[in-house]
């Protein structure tokens, strides 16, 4: 099972965010979880603060429920890295609406 | 007919014609095929003042419909023309339709809105084909539809050419899977008293749609002026209630339990059934999870556990299921993967009880009744009707130490419930600016510009996540109607323009949450929306997809390790974007958009329900996140 690198990219490189958001987007992650990953019924909110890189990695490879199963074949462990690195710099929002 | 002979000449001519019916001598469509008549004399039989499409619509008018939706057709031509003279389109009113699915569609939103139904006509073969889909959804919700046919059954009648193709043996047979009652009347009389069955079938429950055929030869038939047709008495049957030792029982466990868990669906016919069901949950201080089928619980009420519903039923030590309809799927969990499993939500000894009247209705052909639950007991009869009874037998049993055990309950499920609320808040605030606008914005947005205002929200929550439940507060039975009940799509924007037309006698302001994929299936509605002044904000949901069928494109091509790059081929609406501005207003409709900066959205809809308000329908196209 792919994990993610424990030392992995900041999430405050613009760069590697932007890269990250480019994945999330070309992957289909957002038709269920948002655009800035804030969920939705179809899946929860993946970022600030999300679950554990290893946890979010199995999740991602092995879903337990009816999340599609990202191979590495079609995600790189690299490009989940980014993917985490995009959800990990969503902002938190100023206050309940 | 034989020899140049024109029937409705004949039957002018005969004795039965001047009594209107079959019975005393009229003729039958069948009857006329085998007779041979003698010519009459031309200088008379080229106009009658009456025709047997009048007593149809005094029919329809002791009925007491309001309204008769149709798109024009040749085979009720006769029935079209007296509404609109003899009948002095009132009551029912003829609302010109663009599609048949859309006629049938506005008379589903209009019935769950008014309790009753309206009249539909359709075309012949062509119609009843363009409005199986909407009869299904009409079926599955079990909410009546009231179904008038044109058919030429006597072949020797018909014209020659688009008639045929026009024509059927059996023109209900289309539909007679999922519908629930039909007729195709021989006489006036039968029409009668066939037309009265039907309604009285159509509302008593389990409800659904019905369909009568309207034969051209009854409709144009020739009658004398001063024929009255017989109509019989309309009555509607009461509801079937559950067995009252079974309701007892019932009350006894429920009375008993430590965590009951009450689940609704299709239960809230009438408000009477939302009343019943905040009596029996504050009389047990149990916890409700309204699924949504109907307006069945307060969204705010204390005692709803509906944004927590899976950890409610994992607690459970009885479920009561109120009119499900899917008993199995509320309380088993199903994993879509490559092998499909699934697995029981509820603990080991858990008891399952179902009022419903699903069993009262069942046909063999369409899957609609889902997987077998396995209940522990079944009681058959409507729930809403069989409540009352419930709560008045749960109030007889309960002791003063049982109401302390429930008042501690209720403070512990209001608490949770609470919390739901506060996290539904929170999380509705991630990506406020973001755009395309999120679903939770463009839902509270709505709600600030509505709130004030007597509103009836008649578009299902699913494509939009659901947030008006979790952040609206929905306490009134016309605030919801539920959805289509067969997931047909193009439902939504007829469905809503049908409740507009309700609600504005009560003068509500009626609002929808418009999908895009499902206005693009028949459009035109909005033009009938123009064309008979029916007020009403459509909003759309705009996130220019079938986004459903994404998520399942998504699904399969990473289960085959293909990756997602062409799961967008056949279920997005791009390249062209659709316009739904321009294209409401081609069809006559205030509109604007599309709005795709979250700051804009607010005023517009300001804007839009000043036009609202002045009794027009007004779209405002907004583009969404998917969900």
């Amino acid at each position: 099972m792919a994990v993610l690198s424990a030392q992995s990219p900041s999430a405050s490189d613009p760069d590697l965010v932007e890269r990250g958001r480019q994945t999330f987007v070309r992957v289909g992650c957002y038709q269920c979880h948002g655009r800035e990953a804030q969920g939705a019924s179809t899946g929860p909110r993946l970022g600030p603060n999300p679950l554990p890189r290893a946890v979010f990695a199995r999740a991602v490879r092995t879903p337990r429920n009816d999340m599609p199963p990202y191979s590495v074949k079609i995600l790189s462990d690299r490009e989940l890295e980014d993917v985490y690195v995009f959800v990990t710099a969503r902002p938190a929002p100023a206050r309940p609406r | 007919m034989a020899d140049g002979v024109d029937r409705r000449t004949f039957l002018k001519h005969t004795a039965g014609a001047a009594i209107g019916g079959s019975a005393a001598g009229a003729s039958t469509p069948q009857q006329n095929a085998t007779r041979s008549p003698a010519p009459p004399a031309d200088d008379d039989s080229l106009t009658t003042d009456r025709c047997g499409a009048d007593c149809m619509v005094d029919v329809l008018k002791a009925i007491g419909f309001d309204y008769i939706c149709a798109n024009p057709g040749s085979s009720f031509r006769a029935l079209h023309e007296s509404i609109v003279n003899y009948g002095a389109n009132a009551k029912p009113e003829l609302i010109t339709c663009c599609h048949e699915e859309s006629s049938v569609a506005m008379a589903h939103g209009f019935a769950k809105i008014e309790g009753r139904p309206i009249a539909v006509i359709a075309h012949g073969t062509v119609g009843l084909q363009h409005a199986a889909m909407a009869v299904y959804n009409a079926y599955c919700d079990r909410v009546p539809v009231y179904i008038v046919v044109g058919n030429t059954l006597d072949a020797t009648e018909r014209r020659p050419g688009v008639e045929w193709a026009h024509s059927v043996q059996d023109a209900a047979s289309l539909v007679r899977d999922f519908t629930k009652w039909d007729d195709m009347p021989l006489s006036l009389e039968h029409f009668a008293e066939s037309a009265v069955r039907a309604y009285s079938l159509a509302t008593t429950a389990p409800m659904g749609p019905v369909v009568i055929i309207a034969d051209s030869e009854l409709q144009e038939r020739p009658i004398a002026v001063d024929f009255k047709l017989r109509i019989p008495k309309v009555t509607s049957s009461t509801a079937p209630q559950g067995e009252l030792s079974a309701i007892a029982e019932v009350a006894k466990l429920l009375v008993a339990a430590e965590n009951p868990v009450i689940v609704a669906d299709r239960m809230a016919r009438t408000p009477a059934g939302l009343a019943s069901l905040i009596d029996l949950a504050e009389t047990l201080q149990a916890g409700v999870i309204d699924q949504g089928g109907r307006m069945n619980f307060p969204s705010r009420h204390p005692l709803n556990q509906s944004g927590q519903s899976r950890a409610a039923l994992a607690g459970a030590d009885i479920v009561v299921g109120l009119e499900l309809t899917d008993f199995w799927g509320t309380i088993n969990t199903f994993r879509d993967q490559l092998h499909r499993s699934s697995r029981s939500i509820l603990k080991a000894g858990a008891k399952t009880i179902a009022i419903s009247t699903r069993e009262l209705g069942l046909k063999a052909n369409y899957q609609e009744f889902q997987r077998l639950p396995e209940v522990d007991l079944a009681i058959a009869g409507d729930a809403e009707a069989t409540l009352p009874s419930l709560v008045e037998a749960v109030k007889r049993l309960v002791t003063a130490d049982r109401r302390r055990a429930f008042e501690d309950r209720g403070k512990r499920l209001a608490e949770s419930s609470r919390n739901a609320h506060d996290r539904a808040r929170a999380d509705a605030a991630y990506a406020w600016e973001a755009s395309p606008v999120t679903t939770a914005r463009l839902s509270l947005e709505l709600w600030d510009a509505i709130r004030g205002d007597d509103w009836s929200l008649v578009s299902y929550l699913n494509p939009v996540s659901g947030w008006p439940m979790r952040l609206w507060t929905f306490d009134k039975h016309s605030q919801f109607i539920g959805g289509s009940g067969g997931s047909g799509i193009g439902y939504t924007a007829p469905a809503s323009v049908g409740a507009a037309l309700a609600n504005r006698k009560h003068g509500r302001l009626t609002v929808t949450i418009q999908p895009d994929g499902d206005l693009m299936y028949a459009p035109g509605v909005l033009w009938t929306a123009a064309h008979h002044r029916i007020p009403l904000l459509m909003v759309m949901h705009n996130n220019r997809a079938y986004h459903q069928e994404v998520m399942h494109l998504q699904r399969m091509a990473n289960r085959h390790n293909r990756g997602v790059d062409r799961a967008h081929i056949g279920t997005t609406i791009t390249d062209p974007n659709i316009d739904f501005a321009k294209l409401a207003q081609g069809l006559g409709v205030h509109a604007e958009g599309p709005i795709e900066r979250p700051a804009d959205l607010a005023p517009a809809l300001k804007r839009a329900i000043a036009v609202v308000k002045r009794g027009e329908p007004v779209l405002v196209d907004v583009v969404t996140q998917p969900r």
